[in-house]
């Protein structure tokens, strides 16, 4: 078990309005959502002591942004912006997934580095194609891809997901009723960008493709936007205006793939399996004590290499798992009850992260699993820069 | 600002990169091999991730493969893709060792006859003067 299991926790979410492309910098959502989450809380600015995101735009080929406060919010910047700069005792950067910052957060209450840490990811949606490699040449990793196509992330989700396909016998309509149901879930979440935007299953059979098999609602949206989490001890966060969600533990991935292809579902499973052992060794949980999963869906096949890479389901078995309607809000493991990254719009795992604190607060509203006592939260893809974390509920 | 490229994206090779893609001018397909402990691995690396050593060479291999995974795109991933369309993305598993992969393209091959483990060969696209594309056709 790890020795400050239940000792960190999560009191207070916060959002900006999340939009395709929205008229406010992504420095005043930023703001916005930072400040949502302290209210929530019942913390002010001052309160901080640590700020910690990751604060890169992740987009492929073309140009990358690097403009602070128009592309990116690092933490100095939103520090300075807070007035805060010259008394946080840290600040915290990843250039992984910001979900390795709710870790590095987590470590500094725990050690005593600070008392109220601010974990944010701000993503804004770059001008043109997010995915558009319009120059003549590629370089580093991308000569062996961009030649030949592979500069879509999509595309390379469609091969992990076309093997999984073929080697298990599945085909896209095993999928259509855990989209559909998640999209459900969606309109349940006042955060979700496709609120008031129900699909059906042959909605989504009838979708456009991007990389067959994956259809564009095989794919999360990105948006204009951010999502802020408050982190302080328990015993600090008892104090505050709302129920504390509790840190049981966490994990980190580390298996670095065997290179050749972007995604090789193969390494995923691997790297989820270890990220999945150091887990349940960290919390002294298994799959059967998880009420709810919220599993990284940036792309559909990642929900399939969690299910089976956490252990709720054999490999080759989740996609029946969730054909059977068992992932849906009502059935034996409801997962992405706010609708996921697919439903809410593209925040790089702060969705996952933010509804396993509401589901163990008795916050999700009308998509509350009831009495959800530890709720799982799973993010990217399996490989190295992928984390796991457990919330639990206060008692 | 520069204009937007009309083609495929060329290959810029590196000092790591340089061997493979003079080789692939000449039409042989080489991966990386450690003198130490035989591993093989493709892209090239800096050091062995067998042995963590770092005396490498380039191997030429045979070219024979079986299909690992494939894409059918009916939009192009790049301007340069705008007049081959379908074009299929196919990683591919190069015989000499399992989990050997390598992201090309199929060409030549009838995208209703892909299937998991179809034998495939190598197949040399001379784009330029100074640059080959390594692709890949099924049906050998
Ligand atoms: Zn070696």
């Amino acid at each position: 078990m790890w020795a400050n299991s239940g000792k960190v926790a999560v009191a207070g979410v916060g959002y900006s309005p999340l939009e395709r492309r929205s008229a406010q910098s992504l420095a005043a959502l930023t703001v916005q959502a930072c400040d949502a989450a302290l209210a929530d809380a019942g913390l002010g600015r001052h309160d901080l002591d640590g700020v910690a995101t990751s604060p890169a735009m992740p987009r492929y080929g073309g140009k990358k942004g690097v403009d602070e406060g128009i592309d990116i919010v690092t933490p100095w910047y939103l520090s300075d912006l807070f007035g805060i700069s010259g008394h946080v005792a840290w600040t915290g950067s990843t250039n992984g997934m910001v979900t390795q910052s709710l870790i590095d957060g987590a470590l500094a209450i725990a050690a005593g580095l600070c008392r109220h840490v601010i974990v944010y990811r701000a993503l804004h949606v770059p001008d043109g194609r997010y995915v558009n490699f319009d120059t003549a040449h590629a370089v580093g990793g991308d000569q062996y891809l961009a030649p030949y196509g592979f500069n879509m992330p999509p595309a390379w989700a469609a091969i992990a997901l076309r093997r999984y396909f073929e080697l298990y016998g599945y085909e896209r309509a095993d999928f259509a009723r855990y989209i559909a149901d998640n999209r459900a879930n969606a309109q349940l979440n006042p955060n979700a960008f496709w609120r008031g935007k129900p699909i059906t299953a042959d909605d989504y059979l009838n979708s456009r493709m991007i990389a067959d098999p994956m259809s564009i609602l095989d794919c999360d949206i990105p948006v204009d936007g951010c999502c802020a989490l408050i982190l302080t001890s328990t015993e600090r966060a008892r104090d505050l205006r709302q129920r504390p969600a509790l840190l049981t533990g966490f994990a980190a991935g580390t298996r670095h793939g065997a290179g050749g292809t972007p995604m090789n579902m193969d390494d995923m499973w691997e790297g989820a399996r270890e990220t999945a052992g150091r887990l349940w060794t960290a919390t002294g949980l298994s799959p059967a004590d998880i009420d709810t999963a919220q599993l990284y869906d940036g792309f559909s096949p990642l929900v399939l290499t969690w299910l089976e890479g956490m252990g709720f389901c054999e490999q080759g078995e989740g996609l029946a798992f969730l054909r059977e309607g068992h992932g849906s809000l009502t059935g034996r493991l409801p997962i992405n009850t706010g609708g996921g990254a697919l439903g809410e719009g593209r925040l790089h795992g702060m969705t996952q992260l933010a509804e396993a604190v509401m589901q163990v607060t008795d916050r999700a509203g009308e998509r509350q699993v009831s009495g959800a006592h530890h709720a799982l939260a799973t993010i990217s893809n399996g490989l190295a820069k992928s984390t796991a974390f457990i919330f639990s509920r206060d008692g | 600002m520069m204009a937007p490229a009309t083609e495929r994206p060329l290959p810029l090779p590196d000092p790591l990169s340089q061997p493979f893609w003079d080789a692939a001018r000449e039409h042989r397909l080489c991966v990386q091999a450690c003198r130490q402990c035989d591993h093989l691995a493709y892209p090239p690396e800096i050091a062995c991730r067998g042995c963590s050593g770092g005396d490498l060479y380039f191997r030429e291999v045979s070219g024979r493969a079986t299909l690992h995974s494939w894409t059918v795109l009916r939009d192009p991933p790049s301007p340069g893709f705008r007049d081959r369309l379908p074009v299929i993305l196919a990683v591919v598993e190069l015989e000499e060792r399992k989990g050997l992969l390598l992201s090309t393209n199929l060409i030549d091959t009838a995208p209703e006859t892909l299937r998991i483990d179809l034998p495939v060969e190598v197949r040399f696209e001379d784009v330029s003067d100074d640059c080959t594309f390594i692709h890949f056709a099924g049906g050998a």
